[in-house]
């Protein structure tokens, strides 16, 4: 498993590794599977992840894009300024609401 | 769906293969792996070699099997790679042999023409390992950017207001106060400013990969590294420069393009690319072998019959563009900046060289220029030619448009300078300039939108620098002040450079706002210069394209010590803007009548009404035009242009029934010499106005 998957009482929180990318975006997207099929709300942890690459984005994108018009909403807790930056300027932050910590995420996410 | 071509059929080593497509060309992602296609008429075998990023060995170089080779492409889909960190070149085989115009070098690693990223300069200035022998490889990117609904905005030609401006020197000066500077995350950060300017269409210096490096020397006096700072010296067509994104270094650069076009467009600013077709960033003989001279050198250049290049471009060598290859890898690399990267338009870099044939020879109808103006994906894409070149070909009015080209109307430039430095025999001219350049386009049956009128671009002086130097001023250049335009016409208003001399400093910000307000009101479509809304210098220098430093950026502290003339150019772009009679789509008629059956849609006065004066000793000329307004109903704009060095009492036209407003009066300083809407006071006398010596007012008036 690349990334850990908790289903909770009213969302689905899944925590990114230290580094996501091509190496091991494959595997992460194996383990988004049933996160996409339960429609429900995300928040993705990414308190411990210092490296997004590419791929990486791309993927945390599709989720965003699978979910959302389901209706769900997908937040991301706790991520590093500088990978909140990037996203930001390519354009990969427009489907996502940013929350500082896990439990603002959750709170947001009801 | 089930497709039985996402499987291997062949192995080289731990590789996986299988026979590529030879279409399309470039390295493309596919079920299973990635698409290698590569064309060269002349090689005789092709090696891909493939890298890790930041690895300066390859690890595999895989030949192309002669059976995987269709034509003259080779092709190749090997399996199983990781597209984000692996980084590829071509080795090709094939007789050096330069008098046949052939110089294959199979030692070299070559960079794909079609490459959509390029490593190798991913961080601007970086000074680079020259002991590596491949100094550039190619990337491969996912076309997969997340547009949500945008669209080139389509913006009719008429209505835009071009910006011109470099990545890179728009937001690198410390005083731009963006996260990101010098990149196109920070141009991001100042759309705000430039929609409070009005401008509707970015016009960026060359964006795609060039080697900043490229001829870089110290200067031997001051000791600054010179670089190519502009970037007139394209690598790689299809790729935007990695060292002008904040995310360069990771790679990620084809995004934040995308990103920052977006913004753009949700902020309603059309963007166009300055791209440069007539040359590429290898040089002559002596150049670098960094890609097409080693793919196929005699189909890429334009070749004397001694297999030297021919230098059209005064840069060394000529993409050889009507070779029918070379034409469709054109065709290709604009098609995907349109359906890629959502490009709005071009300016094409020395667009004359377009026009010549496989031997320089200029043609009648070039097939490229035709192909690019009926293209349908580029159909409604605006195509500007700089319609000239190095090799003396000047085509300004006569550039092959099929309706659909338009040009840098460098007549315009020239003939607004002379009147503006008070020249004689300069009002018959002039009147041609405002009235969209009749002279030029009309015997083609184009209109005035073939006209991009500017006073001031990248070339040449600042505007702050047209009004302040008679001369220019490149010796930070390092060639003896020899380089650069010496046809400047500038006058320096009685003091070569910066002046402490309040007569000398009034008259400059006259002239300033002289020529802003005669760009912005005539037919045709202005571009502006970024910065000139705030007096940019450089000082006298009219070539700073090697200058990576504070003579060539920006510098934003300006701005508030300027904010009056920042106001004026806002003020007459939305002045513009608002009133349709200023950018008609036809050539206006002195003899039409469209809105008043009394006024014709154009009229020439002189300081007596009705009566222009365009004897050579004449330097007072006036406009009136006559059309339906925005809201409904006629409106007229008069322009009373004083280029004497003395004031004068211009006539006004009688029109019955309406008020003249004065909207402008440059010979007022700042804030009356521009009235927002609504504001505008009436002049003191309703049938004459005193124009002051080098200055220009605006009257409106409407009816109904």
């Amino acid at each position: 498993m690349t990334l850990s998957v908790s289903i909770e009482s009213t969302s689905v929180v899944v925590t990114l590794p230290s580094r996501l990318d091509g190496t091991n975006a494959a595997e992460a997207e194996t383990d988004l599977a049933p996160v996409l099929a339960a429609g429900r709300t995300v928040v993705i942890d990414a308190a411990n992840c210092s490296y997004i690459s590419s791929a990486g984005l791309r993927l945390l994108l599709i989720l965003a894009k699978v979910l959302k018009p389901q209706g769900a909403k997908v937040l991301i807790a706790g991520m590093a300024p500088q990978l909140m930056e990037i996203m930001r300027i390519t354009g990969f932050d427009h489907l996502f609401d940013f929350c500082e910590t896990l439990g603002e995420a959750r709170a947001a996410g009801v | 769906m089930f497709r039985v071509d996402g499987y291997p059929t062949h192995e080289y080593g731990d590789f996986k293969l299988r026979p590529g497509k030879p279409l399309p060309f470039g390295a493309t992602i596919v079920a299973g792996g990635v698409n290698f296609s590569v064309f060269s008429r002349f090689a005789t075998a092709c090696d891909l070699v493939l890298f890790h990023r930041h690895e300066a060995e390859p690890f595999a170089i895989i030949p192309f099997p002669d059976s995987f080779r269709t034509g003259n492409v080779f092709a190749m889909t090997v399996f199983d790679l990781d597209y984000e960190t692996i980084e590829y070149g071509y080795r090709m085989d094939g007789p050096f042999d330069p008098d046949a115009g052939h110089r294959f070098d199979r030692s070299k690693v070559l960079i794909d023409p079609y490459a959509r990223s390029l490593s190798g300069r991913n961080v601007w200035g970086e000074t680079p390992d020259w002991t590596t022998p491949t100094q550039f490889r190619s990337g491969i990117v996912p076309d997969d950017f997340d547009w949500q609904d945008d669209k080139p905005l389509e913006i009719p030609f008429g209505d835009l207001v071009i910006y011109e401006a470099h990545v890179r020197g728009f937001t690198r000066h410390p005083s731009s106060g963006v996260r990101h500077p010098g990149t196109y995350a920070a141009l991001r950060e100042k759309i705000p400013y430039l929609r409070d300017l009005g401008v509707n269409c970015l016009e960026l210096m060359p964006v795609h990969e060039f080697d900043e490096f490229e001829n870089s020397r110290r200067h031997p006096e001051t000791g600054e590294m010179l670089l190519n700072y502009w970037g007139y010296g394209t690598i790689g067509f299809f790729a935007p420069k990695a060292g002008l994104a904040a995310t360069g270094s990771l790679g990620m650069q084809v995004d934040e393009f995308k990103a920052m076009v977006a913004d753009l467009h949700r902020n309603g600013i059309e963007i166009i690319l300055d791209i440069v077709f007539n040359h590429t960033g290898e040089g002559n003989e002596n150049g670098p072998t960094i890609g097409f001279r080693g793919i196929d050198n005699k189909t890429y250049y334009m070749l004397t019959p001694e297999g030297y290049y021919w230098n059209f471009s005064g840069c060394g060598n000529t993409l050889n563009c009507n070779n029918p290859m070379v034409r469709s890898m054109i065709l290709d690399c604009l098609r995907a900046w349109v359906s890629e990267y959502h490009i709005d338009g071009f300016r094409f870099d020395l667009a004359a060289i377009l026009g010549r044939d496989q031997f320089g020879a200029p043609m009648e109808s070039p097939p490229l220029l035709e192909t690019l103006a009926f293209d349908p994906i580029l159909g409604k894409c605006k195509l500007i030619a700089e319609a000239w070149d190095a090799g003396g070909l000047y085509q300004v009015g006569s550039f092959p448009s099929w309706g659909r080209w338009a040009e840098w109307n460098g007549k315009y430039r020239d003939t607004l300078r002379d009147f503006l430095r008070g020249e004689s025999g300069c009002v018959g001219p002039m009147a041609q300039r405002l009235a969209g350049s009749p002279d030029l386009y009309r015997w083609q049956q184009r209109d005035s939108h073939a006209s991009v009128n500017f006073v001031t671009c990248h070339d040449g002086f600042t505007l702050h620098d047209l009004v302040s130097y008679d001369s220019k001023h490149n010796e930070a250049n390092g060639e003896n002040n020899a380089d650069g335009c010496n046809d400047n016409r500038s006058w320096n208003c009685g003091e070569e450079g910066e002046s402490i001399d309040p007569e000398v400093l009034a008259l400059r910000h006259r002239q300033t706002r002289n020529a802003l307000i005669l760009l912005l009101l005539s037919q045709g479509v202005p571009m502006l210069l970024a910065g000139d809304e705030f007096a940019q210098t450089q000082h006298g220098n009219n070539n700073s394209y090697c200058h990576d430093t504070e003579l060539s950026w920006l510098d934003w502290s300006r701005l508030p010590a300027n904010r009056d003339l920042f106001r004026f150019v806002r003020l007459m772009i939305a002045f513009r803007r608002a009133h349709p009679v200023l950018r008609m789509p036809r050539f206006l008629d002195v003899v039409g009548h469209v809105a008043d059956l009394r006024v014709p849609s154009l009229s020439w006065h002189g300081t007596e009404a009705w009566r222009p004066d365009f004897s050579s000793a004449s330097r007072t000329l006036a406009l009136l035009l006559c059309g339906e307004r925005a809201q409904g109903g006629t409106e007229y704009i008069y322009v009373a242009a004083n280029m004497h060095w003395e004031a004068h009492v211009f006539e006004l036209p009688d029109l019955p029934g309406a008020r003249w407003r004065i909207a402008v009066n440059t010979g007022i300083p700042a804030p009356e010499d521009i009235w927002p809407p609504r504001e505008e006071p009436e002049p003191a006398d309703p049938r004459s106005v005193l124009v002051g010596p080098r200055s220009v007012m605006v009257l409106l008036a409407d009816r109904g």
